[in-house]
């Protein structure tokens, strides 16, 4: 999952970036409003936690622009405005949820998941397919009654795949929304985790629930048919 | 404390005037009355005087007194007076009958002359107005004919008699009487009824305050700052205090509304670095790390405090605002000097944000009369506002100049929005964009800050909008000897 953070607070922006990698989030940061609004056009983002009043171009016109364009992203306001014409203004302009500031590092990322949840239609906060649970808040992944360790990527690409069950998952799409610029890998390792994440899913002879499909990518669902 | 009460005062204000001239109508019409009373008695007694001088008459050497013979139609005249005659030759006295044996006084005017005056009735006590005159008795022609005749004249002014003539004043003194009380009593009555009128005219002439008073009182309890609902039916003289008062409250609610903006800026404000703080150790908290770990987020929360801290004292300098500031030393200043170790601080910002700068500086040093130090927080500050509101890549103009005593210093730079009274970039807290054009604490103060300096000085700081867009402020001080 990739996140942007819109915010001139340097404090702020970096605590709040640590956090939400700790919580195997891609997080990118942006400083100014400028700098913010081309991140968002260029990436395709999972959630923007934008604050408004910002250097060089407001908060609010950064919102207007990206829901101008039809940017789907899901937008999470972070603002020290706390008048409710402040916060309906942001909602109404296409803003997904309002945080006022100051607010706890865990209950943004909450939102953040719930924003997640809701853009790939999941409701349940621990996310299933057949016997494979994944639960984000404590980052533990079952396979029926067995536990299994993984890697921090191979976390965040199974999290991305299970938000996207039963969907054809392009190899650009996982490398976009689960591995960071700074990682230094190719397209090809995607295929290498995905072969590592097969290996754990069915390490005791278990159904493998992620498909190949040749030259598009690739699709975790329960039954391959 | 008990106060003064307007109702009260007007009462005892038209009681007070109205009583008095009421006293003083009923005084001058008493006088007024008894005066004709008495000139009327005097008068009389005149006439009764004149009768009675011309009915002593010398006849057969002896005086008779006509009227001992009847009076005829003077009768009436004469019975209403007392009379006596006294004979200065043989000391003979004669009395009208009321008198019987009783004397009145004998007198006379100066030089012989008539005389009136107040007396005593000799008989009752009753005070009387009484004429004392000398009289000659009246000899007929014939009479003086005979005298001649018989080589026996007689002069009438060797026969004098002194006459006095009295009339009693009783019935003056009661008609006198009944004029005191009815002119007392109808003064009282109509200083009851005045009171009364008065009182109700006071009420009803008092019910508009009433009334304003209610809607002010209304008021109070109502948070909004509406204008008053006024009665339709407002006394012009009350029209200028509601308009005063209008103006008041108007100005109050303007001090309200920069409150309730100090209050939301400064709440904003401190929002952001407290979620920077909250959020740091929301981190530090959320799983063990390592010493150098917590060491960098201690560090994170000491300067996050620092900037908290010059917040606060941002906030404080805004409370000093509108304060006599304390009266600056003022001394010659070299304001190039001074604009290059101000600029020197902003050069990397400038750099940063690719700001061009333009000075336009005689070579001749641009010496003013301030004070160094608040000169600098007006320079900074100004500065300051160039280097964060001016768009990225703009030029920054710098002029300075000195002429007829006074020296300016110009700054100006492009803005693509500023508002449409620029006086109001001096009001406390004010901030005309959505967005801060840098991430700094700018608070809205820093203008409001060096008008006051300036003025401190005895400078001015002014602003107005200059060709392409340009907004240009121009601090002015009292040049000083090169």
């Amino acid at each position: 999952m990739r996140l942007l953070i819109i915010e001139d607070n340097s404090t702020l922006r970096n605590a709040l970036a640590q956090f939400l990698r700790e919580a195997e989030l891609i997080v990118d940061t942006a400083a100014t409003g400028d700098e913010g609004l081309w991140a968002a056009a260029e990436n395709p983002y999972d959630v923007i936690l934008l604050d408004l009043m910002l250097p060089n171009l407001d908060g609010m016109d950064i919102l207007r622009q990206l829901r101008a364009k039809a940017n789907p992203v899901h937008i999470l306001v972070i603002s020290a405005r706390d008048g409710l014409e402040d916060r309906l203004e942001a909602l109404d302009s296409g803003a997904d949820d309002y945080l006022v500031k100051p607010f706890h590092l865990a209950e943004a990322l909450a939102r953040v998941r719930a924003l997640l949840r809701r853009s790939y239609a999941k409701k349940d906060p621990v996310l299933r397919v057949a016997d494979l649970q994944l639960d984000p808040i404590r980052r533990l992944v079952r396979r029926a009654d067995r536990e299994i360790a993984l890697t921090a990527l191979e976390y965040r690409l199974l999290e991305y795949l299970i938000h996207r069950t039963d969907e054809m998952v392009s190899r650009a799409d996982i490398w976009e929304h689960v591995f960071e610029d700074s990682s230094g890998g190719t397209s090809n390792s995607v295929d290498v985790y995905i072969g590592y994440l097969r290996k754990k899913l069915c390490a005791q002879g278990e159904t493998n629930l992620i498909h190949t499909r040749r030259g598009l990518g690739y699709t975790l669902k329960e039954d391959e048919s | 404390m008990k106060r003064r009460s307007i109702r009260r005062s007007l009462l005892m204000r038209c009681g007070i005037g109205v009583g008095v001239l009421m006293c003083l109508l009923a005084t001058g019409t008493y006088f007024q009355v008894r005066s004709g009373l008495y000139e009327e008695m005097d008068q009389s007694v005149r006439q009764a005087a004149a009768l009675l001088s011309n009915q002593v008459e010398y006849e057969d050497g002896k005086i008779i007194f006509e009227w001992q013979e009847g009076t005829g139609e003077s009768g009436h005249l004469l019975s209403s007076v007392m009379f006596q005659y006294w004979n200065e030759t043989t000391g003979e006295i004669t009395r009208s009958p009321a008198l019987k044996s009783a004397d009145l006084p004998r007198f006379l005017g100066r030089n012989d002359g008539q005389q009136i005056r107040e007396i005593r009735m000799p008989a009752d006590g009753h005070q009387a107005r009484a004429i004392g005159m000398r009289v000659y008795p009246f000899i007929l022609p014939e009479e003086m004919e005979k005298m001649r005749i018989s080589g026996n004249l007689i002069n009438p002014r060797e026969i004098s008699h002194i006459l006095v003539v009295a009339r009693d004043t009783t019935p003056v003194h009661q008609v006198l009487s009944r004029i005191r009380w009815i002119l007392g009593s109808g003064t009282f009555f109509t200083l009851l009824i005045g009171y009364f009128l008065g009182e109700w005219a006071v009420r009803s002439s008092l019910r508009p305050i009433h009334e304003l008073a209610h809607q002010v009182h209304a008021r109070t309890g109502n948070p909004d700052d509406q204008t008053l609902k006024l009665p339709g039916d407002l006394p012009s003289e009350l029209t200028g205090l509601v308009e005063n008062f209008e103006a008041l409250l108007g100005r109050v609610a303007v001090i309200r509304e920069r409150e309730r903006d100090f209050i939301r800026h400064a709440a904003h404000e401190l929002r952001t670095p407290i979620a920077g703080l909250l959020a740091t150790t929301d981190l530090a908290l959320s799983k063990p790390r390592g010493a150098s770990e917590y060491a960098a987020q201690l560090e994170t929360c000491g300067k996050t405090a620092h900037e908290l801290t010059e917040l606060v004292k941002r906030l404080t300098a805004l409370s000093r605002i509108g304060k006599s500031a304390p009266p600056a030393k003022l001394e010659s200043i070299d304001l190039a000097v001074l604009m290059d170790d101000c600029l020197e601080r902003f050069s990397p910002a400038f750099q940063h944000r690719e700001l061009r700068l333009l000075r336009v500086i005689p070579a001749s040093p641009i010496r003013a009369l301030g004070d160094p130090a608040l000169c600098r927080i007006v320079l900074n500050n100004l500065l300051d506002n160039a280097a964060s509101y001016a768009p990225v890549g703009t030029e920054i103009q710098i002029r300075m100049e000195s002429s007829n005593g006074q020296t300016k210093v110009a700054i100006s730079n492009f803005s693509e929005d500023f508002p449409a009274n620029l006086e109001r970039l001096f009001e406390p807290l004010f901030r005309h964009d959505a967005s801060r054009h840098d991430s700094g604490t700018h608070l809205g103060i820093g203008l409001t800050l060096s008008l006051d300096v300036t003025r401190a000085m005895g400078g001015s700081l002014t602003v107005s909008r200059v060709a392409d867009k340009r907004i240009e402020f121009v601090l002015g001080l009292p040049s000083a000897a090169a």
